[in-house]
């Protein structure tokens, strides 16, 4: 008896699967699959992490090299992969900082406490850009790791738990920090009003 | 930062920015071993074409007229182009508004868009205005990328 098997379209997700099987098997090729479905937001947390676009690109380098020379590393079952090369570009940017000595390195554990459309006309760009440069240069202010849980939650839209993994705290750290963070930002913004966050 | 912007909507903002940027087209190649080189098998023997000699001397005089066009072509004087970088905009009147780092070589073509402004947002701009006259639009020029992302803005004669 002859059986219908449904054709179904192949999965993003499925194509990932595929590429870090092939990727352990030894086929160095199939990391261009696997970079063109992750490496675009890696490399958007890390540059908004240290605002300069060559440390960026390094560390979503390094990220890559990482999974590319030791694919078994990541465990599939502890979290997805996107959160795996986030959090190696993280350790990536921590040693760049440690070595150029420039900004206060991510810390590893907790922290201690810390004191707080449109149509798109021509002028509404520029409006937009101007208030983008003061969110960026607020941004900049924070402390790190109040910086980071900024960037995973409200910038990037991870859950919390992904968030909470890349930056290597439990989840009610992570909270605390973007708690604070948000509170922080309003005032170096000087908001007319706070607003619950989305 | 306008006063009404809430922080909601100002990470609103940024948010989308940040959702423009993408790593440097050159870093894939970077991380990829190099293709191996494929070994050819060696080229068979062709047979020779015999056409009639009417037909060679059309071909001839065509690769002529081809080549003198490729000659003429060459020898007209290439427009100069200037690089997109914020020293060569200052030096047209520009105020560059992103950052050095913000100008990647691989982004593309920007677009010049006239538009009119109030006289208060020069301020912002760090170019004089008149605050008598800060309700009044004058004429300014933004260099905008296909994103949308205003990267620098002159006033237009």
């Amino acid at each position: 008896m002859m059986t219908f098997v449904p054709w179904t379209r192949r999965s993003p997700a499925g194509d990932v699967a595929r590429a870090l099987a092939a990727l352990t098997a030894g086929d160095r090729q199939a990391l261009a699959v696997l970079y063109r479905s992750e490496a675009a937001p890696v490399y958007r947390y890390a540059l908004a992490l240290c605002g300069n676009a060559g440390w960026a690109a390094d560390a979503t380098q390094e990220a890559f090299m990482a999974l590319a020379t030791r694919p078994q590393n990541f465990d599939p079952t502890r979290g997805t992969l996107g959160a795996w090369l986030a959090g190696a570009a993280r350790h990536a940017l921590a040693a760049q900082w440690r070595e150029l000595r420039h900004e206060a390195p991510l810390p590893e554990a907790d922290e201690a406490s810390d004191d707080t459309a449109e149509a798109a006309s021509p002028e509404s760009l520029l409006v937009q850009s101007q208030d983008a440069a003061a969110v960026w240069a607020a941004l900049r202010q924070l402390p790190a790791a109040f910086r980071e849980a900024v960037v995973l939650v409200d910038l990037q839209e991870r859950p919390y738990a992904e968030a909470a993994a890349i930056a290597g705290c439990e989840l009610n750290t992570l909270r605390t920090r973007l708690h604070r963070a948000r509170l922080k930002l309003a005032a170096l913004l000087g908001a007319a009003r706070l607003e619950n966050t989305p | 930062m306008s006063p009404r912007t809430t922080l909601a909507d100002a990470l609103r903002g940024v948010r989308a920015e940040l959702a423009r940027e993408e790593p440097p087209a050159a870093l894939l190649q970077r991380l990829l071993p190099p293709a191996p080189v494929a070994h050819s098998a060696p080229p068979r023997p062709q047979r020779v074409l015999r056409l009639a000699p009417w037909l060679w001397s059309a071909g001839l005089a065509c690769t002529a007229v081809l080549v003198g066009s490729v000659v003429l072509m060459l020898q007209a004087p290439a427009p100069e182009l200037q690089p997109l970088d914020a020293r060569n905009l200052r030096m047209s009147g520009f105020v560059p508004l992103a950052a050095a780092e913000r100008w990647p070589d691989d982004a593309g073509p920007a677009w010049l868009v006239s538009t009119e402004l109030r006289q208060d947002r020069l301020a912002l701009l760090g170019l004089p205005f008149d605050p008598a006259r800060a309700g009044d639009s004058v004429r300014a020029e933004l260099l905008v990328r296909a994103s949308g992302e205003v990267l620098a803005v002159r006033l237009a004669p």
